[in-house]
């Protein structure tokens, strides 16, 4: 597996994780299941668990959250309560939603005000649905529901299983928002098929393939290895004179005009490409116009992580 | 104890109406019991009216209190029960639903808290009910028949609401061993088909849970409730190994 180092915080040197599994071991027969987990969860951060269908991420999540038994390994929890938001949440259809929240916490044994549960249905943008029984809720609505009955418990961690499924775009972007306006407060764990979710509010993330953890550390440093190393290179001149000029440049593997004013460039890696290319136009002073490449992406690395452990 | 699931089942059994047509059906049977004792003659007539039946004397004995109660007993064994059964299983299949478990699961801190109101609340209904329509019955028996002793009767009814817990605690156990609630329902309907046939027996017919329907009929039949108390004693018993075994199995469920 490969680990990135992580910057968290508390004492210098010694990492200050809410959540680390030692072997731990969950096996359902015939290849399905989690095994030989070792994950670390930094307290404070928000942490994401990505991988493919039936990779295993429910299995650990309801593993850590106290819903299953591990078959092997331990868990050990530095958290006091923590919570997990199914993907498709669900309450008894004749209360309010005012009702599920205020239920939520005190089942919980959360004290809890009206005006509790009034600030957790205004935070997931449901405050007008307070009165209304939650039986005929949208699957969106169910969602931000469970998000709020979730967040009036106060959770040391939260664990979210697809927040954003079944919710309209703009109610992913509130949900993702909401998501990090919690980093620091409490702990949260994201698993989400939506990479590009992940990666915009995780500040670390584990990959998951058949079961086995095959990467984590930061968000940053993963999707830095989808970096591009081939650009389009648009610039104020003539495209072949620069054809000319990187080809004579031993960290280049390949150039081709595209357009009058548009190179294509390959580099041997995406830094001697980054590094190389601004001075190269400088020396030769040649205006850059723009520099394009393929967007750095959890989508490419994940594919890549996911495809190596595959073959 | 945590008052709020408590309340809540309270409240299930309320805003749903689930109460309200659990007591009414109750009540139903125990005003049709008797009026079909009172009226059998005629029923039967009515059956066949041009036939050989309608210039025959039937030559049916004298109906009697007793057995208009009775009549009520028979209509509660199969249908009242098959409705508490119902009424247990809404609030005890916790986990047909994957998202409501997890809500209260990760909740709540031991089974016990989690499922003891999902019990006590459905019995106590099944109870009040069965209260209820052992007391129109015996309005209605009164009005028909002459009255049989109130208090007794009551009495006697209180043993049948041990049954009803029974029946509750036995759909504890079905909905800990399977999630669908269809299937809880279809299973303790089996095992409380299972326990009558066993009761039906007869050396262990003083001894069965189901014998404590009766208690409504015996002071009407002249017989002393103290009858039964080998049946109540069986069905204390069950009850707690039941519900005892309910919870060591829910406890047991993954989600």
């Amino acid at each position: 597996m490969r680990t990135e180092e992580t910057s968290v915080p508390g004492t210098p040197g010694v990492p200050d994780n809410v959540i680390t599994t030692d072997g731990l071991t969950r096996s359902y027969g015939d290849g399905a299941g989690v095994f030989d987990i070792d994950l670390a969860v930094p307290r404070g951060r928000v942490f994401g668990l990505v991988g493919p269908n039936g990779a295993g991420k429910t299995t650990l999540l309801s593993v850590i959250a106290g819903m299953r038994e591990a078959g092997r390994g331990s868990v050990d929890l530095a958290a006091g309560r923590t919570l997990l938001c199914p993907d498709v949440p669900d309450f008894e259809p004749w209360l309010t939603a005012a009702e599920v929240v205020r239920l939520s916490a005190e089942v919980a044994g959360v004290p809890v005000t009206g005006r509790d549960v009034a600030d957790a249905l205004e935070r997931v943008g449901i405050p007008e649905s307070a009165d209304r029984r939650n039986g005929r809720f949208s699957r969106g609505m169910r969602q931000r529901l469970g998000l709020a009955a979730a967040l009036v418990c106060r959770p040391d961690v939260l664990i979210l299983d697809e927040p954003a499924s079944g919710l309209d775009p703009q109610g992913r972007v509130d949900v993702l928002d909401l998501i990090t306006s919690l980093r620091g407060e409490c702990t949260i764990i994201l698993a989400s098929h939506l990479l590009g979710d992940v990666q915009r509010v995780c500040d670390d993330v584990a990959v998951l393939v058949r079961g086995r953890l095959v990467y984590q550390g930061p968000t940053a440093a993963i999707a830095d290895q989808g970096r591009p190393n081939a650009w389009h290179v648009r610039v104020r001149g003539s495209a072949e004179r620069l054809a000319q000029a990187l080809r004579e440049q031993d960290w280049v593997t390949r150039v081709a005009p595209v357009e009058e004013d548009c190179v294509y460039v390959e580099a041997v890696d995406a830094e001697s490409g980054e590094l190389g290319l601004p001075r190269l136009l400088a020396g030769s002073r040649t205006p850059l116009v723009s520099m394009n490449g393929f967007e750095a992406d959890l989508e490419s690395a994940f594919l890549s992580l996911t495809n190596r452990t595959d073959r | 104890m945590n008052a709020t699931l408590y309340r809540l089942e309270a409240t299930r059994l309320l805003r749903t109406h689930t109460l309200l047509l659990l007591v009414l059906a109750f009540a139903a049977f125990g005003a049709v019991g008797p009026l079909l004792v009172h009226f059998v003659e005629d029923l039967v007539r009515l059956a066949d009216p041009q036939g050989e039946l309608a210039g025959t004397d039937l030559g049916l004995p004298e109906m009697t209190a007793a057995e208009a109660l009775g009549s009520h007993v028979e209509l509660v064994a199969p249908l009242g029960v098959l409705l508490v059964v119902l009424v247990a299983a809404t609030a005890l299949t916790l986990d047909a639903s994957p998202g409501r478990s997890v809500f209260y699961r990760s909740r709540v801190r031991g089974t016990a808290r989690l499922i003891l109101p999902r019990v006590a609340l459905p019995a106590l209904a099944a109870v009040f009910a069965h209260l209820v329509g052992a007391l129109v019955a015996w309005g209605t028996t009164a009005l028909l028949f002459g009255a049989p002793p109130l208090a007794a009767v009551l009495a006697g009814a209180l043993l049948g609401g041990v049954y009803m817990a029974f029946a509750v605690a036995v759909v504890a156990l079905s909905s800990a061993l399977v999630r669908n609630t269809l299937a809880a329902v279809g299973l303790a309907v089996l095992v409380l088909v299972v326990f009558a046939g066993v009761g039906s027996l007869p050396f262990l017919a003083g001894w069965s849970p189901g014998a404590l329907l009766q208690g409504l009929v015996l002071p009407a039949a002249g017989m002393p409730l103290t009858d039964l108390l080998p049946a109540v004693a069986t069905t204390a018993v069950l009850t707690a190994g039941v519900l005892a075994l309910a919870l060591n199995r829910s406890a047991a469920r993954e989600v």
